[in-house]
C-alpha cells in the first residue's frame, strides 16, 4: 500500500487536533464534534467536487499528462446545466436527466478537445489544457454575459438530488466514491488501465509494444473531462446557481490531491487509491483548521507545509 | 511542407491582427474628431457631454449602476452620457480618461478600480479644469470636484444595531466575511463589531472568509453548523455569501427561527427575504443616480459638497417595499 504514509498522516493530524483541544486552548473543547457523522459528511461533501476532479486528474497524470482546464470546464459544465434549468424550471423528471446527460456531454466534449489537441496537434499537455482552461472560462463567461445563473426555487427535485444527502450519507460523497471504485476497476483490472500505465512509465515502448497511445490518450483526457462534467452537477445542485468565475484555481488543489496521494507527476507510478487519501487529508485539515478557527492566513503555511511532508513521506517510503 | 504552410497562415493573421489595431485607433481618432465637432453643435444647444469612467462591467452591481444612471441621464435632455468600460485592469481605465479628455467631455465620472493607479491622470483631469465626480472609491488625493460614496463602516453598524435587537441582546453569531486584508472586508466587519462588542450576552462564535461567493460561505456554515449546536444569527458580509450560508442550514434542516443578515441589495436576497427566509440586507448604494444630479448641478454652475455619504436602506419582509433589488 504506497499511500500507506498519508493515512498516518491524516492520523497526525487527528491526534494533533486532539492535543490541540485539550492542552492548548481547551476553551475551544468541541473535539467530540469533529467525530459526529454530520462532520463525518461535512468533509466528503466539501471535497467531493475536489475529489472528482483529483480522480479525473490522476488519469491524466498516470499517463504522463497534466490537465489545467478543470476548474474552468467545472464552471462552463455548471452553467450549462444551470442555464438549461433556468429555461425549463417545471419541467419533469425527464427533462432535468436530459439536463444532466448534456451537462455531462459538453464538459466531457471540452475534455475530448484537450486529447485531440495534445494527440493530433502535438501540443504540450500544459500548453493545450492551458488554452482549454481560457476558452472554458471565456465560453462560461459568453454564454452569461459575466452574470451568474440563480436556481432559487427552479431546482427540480430529481436535480436537487444531487446535492442532497440519502440518509445519512450525502450523495455528492456516493458519486465520489462510486469514481474511486470505478477507477480503481478500470486501471487494475482492464487492459485499458495497463495501457494507461505504460504510456506514463514509457511512451515510445508502449508504441513500439502496439498500445494505440494516440486513441488511449484521447480517452483519457475525455474521461478526466467526464469528471468534471459530474464535480459540475453536484457543484451546481449544492449551490442552487451556475457562476462563471466559479472553480477558479480548482486544479491545484486537485494536482495536490493526486500529488499527496503518491502519484508520480512524471507518469506511469501511483493511482487513484492514493489521489482518495490525498483528497481526504486536504479535506479533513480544511475541516480542523476551520472548526478551531484557525486564523485562514495560518491555514494556507500549514497546507503547503502538509503538501511538502506527504511528499517526503513518500520518498523515505521508496528508498527504503 | 505542411510546416511552411501553417508558418505563412500564422504570419497572415498577425498581419491581419497587425493592421487591424491601428485601424481601430483610428477609427477611434475620428471619433474622437467627430464628437468634438458635436460638442461645437451640442453646446449651442447647451447640451454637456458626461464621460463616465466605469472600472468594470462584470460585475452584476456595476451592471446596474451603469443601467441606474443611462436611466437617470435620459430624463434630463441637456445631458448626454458616455460610458467605458474599464475592462477590470487600471491601465484600460486611465486610458479611457485620457481618451474622454482628448474626446473633450464636459463632466468626468470616475469610479475607480484601485485608489493609487488612477490618481494621477484624475489630478491631471482636475487641474486642467475639467469637474471630476469620483464614485464609490475614492483617489489618494483632494483633487477632485465631489466624492459620493456609501460607508461600509456605517453599514456594518447598522446590520450591528439591527441584529442585536432582533437577538434581545443576547446569543451565538456566525461571521462570514469577504476576501480578506480587502478595505470593503474590514470595514464591514469593524463597524459590526463596534456595536456587537459593546453586547455582553452576544458571541461571535465563528469567523471565517466565503471570498464573498456563494460556494465557500456555504462550506464555512456547514463547518460552523457541526461545530456550534446553537447558532442564532448569521452576519454575511455580502448577499450572496449569505444565501450560501442559508442553504446550508437549510440542509441540515436548522434554518427555522435563525436570523440572516447580508449586505448589498441583491435581487436573489430580497426575493427570499420576502418570503421570510432570509432576514434583512442592507443596500450598498452605487450613487449612480446622486452622480447625474450632481452633474447637472456642476453644469449649471452651482457649488456642489467636497463629498456626499449616500445612506443605506434596510430591506426586511415589511420596510422598503419599493426595493426589487439588482
Amino acid at each position: 500500500m504506497k499511500a500507506a504514509p498519508s493515512l498516518g498522516l491524516i492520523g497526525l493530524i487527528l491526534v494533533l487536533t486532539v492535543v490541540w483541544d485539550l492542552f492548548i486552548s481547551p476553551e475551544m473543547r468541541i473535539t467530540g464534534k469533529f467525530f459526529t457523522a454530520r462532520n463525518l459528511g461535512n468533509i466528503f461533501r466539501q471535497n467531493s467536487e475536489y475529489g472528482l476532479l483529483a480522480v479525473g486528474m490522476t488519469f491524466v497524470i498516470l499517463s504522463g499528462g497534466i490537465d489545467l482546464s478543470v476548474g474552468s470546464l467545472l464552471a462552463f459544465s455548471s452553467v450549462l446545466t444551470a442555464s438549461m434549468i433556468e429555461r425549463q424550471p417545471l419541467a419533469g423528471p425527464g427533462y432535468a436527466l436530459l439536463v444532466v446527460a448534456l451537462g455531462l456531454a459538453g464538459a466531457a466534449a471540452l475534455g475530448l478537445g484537450n486529447g485531440l489537441m495534445v494527440v493530433l496537434g502535438r501540443l504540450q499537455p500544459f500548453i493545450a489544457t492551458l488554452a482549454m482552461m481560457s476558452i472554458a472560462r471565456g465560453f462560461a463567461f459568453l454564454w452569461t454575459r459575466g452574470r451568474g445563473i440563480d436556481l432559487l426555487g427552479d431546482e427540480p427535485k430529481l436535480f436537487e438530488f444531487l446535492g442532497s444527502d440519502l440518509g445519512p450519507i450525502p450523495v455528492p460523497a456516493i458519486l465520489f466514491l462510486g469514481s474511486v471504485l470505478c477507477s480503481l476497476l478500470v486501471l487494475h483490472r482492464t487492459r485499458l488501465g495497463r495501457f494507461i500505465y505504460a504510456i506514463g512509465s514509457n511512451e515510445a515502448a508502449a508504441r513500439l509494444s502496439g498500445v494505440p497511445v494516440g486513441k488511449i490518450k484521447v480517452l483519457v483526457y475525455t474521461i478526466c473531462g467526464f469528471l468534471c462534467g459530474v464535480a459540475a452537477m453536484t457543484y451546481t445542485a449544492r449551490n442552487y446557481a451556475g457562476r462563471p468565475d466559479d472553480g477558479l484555481g480548482f486544479e491545484l488543489d486537485a494536482i495536490a490531491a493526486v500529488v499527496i496521494g503518491g502519484t508520480n507527476l512524471m507518469g506511469g507510478r501511483g493511482g487513484v487509491g492514493g489521489t482518495l487519501i490525498g483528497a481526504l487529508i486536504i479535506g479533513v485539515l480544511n475541516n480542523v483548521l476551520g472548526i478551531r478557527g484557525v486564523d485562514p492566513n495560518l491555514q494556507r503555511v500549514l497546507k503547503g507545509a502538509i503538501i511538502v511532508a506527504a511528499v517526503l513521506l513518500q520518498r523515505e517510503r521508496k528508498s527504503d | 511542407m505542411a510546416k511552411r504552410l501553417l508558418t505563412f497562415l500564422a504570419l497572415g493573421l498577425l498581419l491581419v491582427f497587425s493592421c487591424s489595431e491601428p485601424q481601430k485607433q483610428k477609427s477611434k481618432e475620428q471619433k474622437a474628431v467627430s464628437s468634438e465637432e458635436d460638442l461645437t453643435t451640442l453646446a449651442f444647444k447647451n447640451r454637456y457631454i458626461v464621460g463616465f469612467s466605469q472600472c468594470t462591467f462584470e460585475d452584476p452591481w456595476r451592471i446596474n449602476m451603469n443601467k441606474e444612471m443611462e436611466k437617470e441621464a435620459g430624463q434630463h435632455m441637456e445631458l448626454k452620457l458616455v460610458i467605458a468600460n474599464g475592462e477590470n485592469r487600471n491601465a484600460k481605465q486611465v486610458a479611457d480618461i485620457e481618451n474622454f479628455l482628448v474626446m473633450g467631455v464636459n463632466i468626468l465620472i470616475v469610479s475607480p478600480r484601485e485608489s493609487a493607479p488612477l490618481t494621477p491622470v484624475v489630478e491631471k483631469a482636475y487641474s486642467a479644469g475639467k469637474p471630476v465626480i469620483i464614485l464609490d472609491r475614492k483617489i489618494d488625493s483632494n483633487k477632485y470636484t465631489i466624492f459620493i460614496g456609501a460607508s461600509n463602516l456605517e453599514i456594518g453598524r447598522e446590520a450591528g444595531k439591527y441584529l442585536a435587537e432582533k437577538m434581545g441582546g443576547k446569543g451565538n453569531i456566525v461571521e462570514i466575511e469577504g476576501i480578506l486584508g480587502a478595505t470593503p472586508t474590514q470595514e464591514r466587519s469593524q463597524g459590526f463589531h463596534e456595536i456587537i462588542d459593546s453586547y455582553p450576552g452576544i458571541k461571535v462564535v465563528y469567523k471565517q472568509p466565503g471570498d464573498y461567493k456563494r460556494s465557500p460561505a456555504l462550506k464555512v456554515m456547514e463547518n460552523a453548523l457541526s461545530a456550534y449546536d446553537r447558532i442564532d444569527a448569521v452576519y454575511a458580509h455580502n448577499d450572496e455569501m449569505m444565501i450560501g450560508a442559508y442553504l446550508a442550514a437549510k440542509a441540515a434542516k436548522r434554518e427555522k427561527g435563525m436570523l440572516f443578515v447580508g449586505i448589498d441589495g441583491q435581487k436573489e436576497a430580497v426575493d427570499m427575504i420576502r418570503q421570510g427566509l432570509l432576514s434583512a440586507t442592507f443596500v450598498y448604494p452605487n450613487g449612480a443616480k446622486e452622480a447625474i444630479l450632481y452633474a447637472l448641478m456642476i453644469a449649471q454652475g452651482k457649488s456642489v459638497p467636497k463629498e456626499v455619504r449616500l445612506p443605506t436602506t434596510r430591506v426586511t419582509r415589511d420596510e422598503a417595499l419599493d426595493y426589487s433589488g439588482f
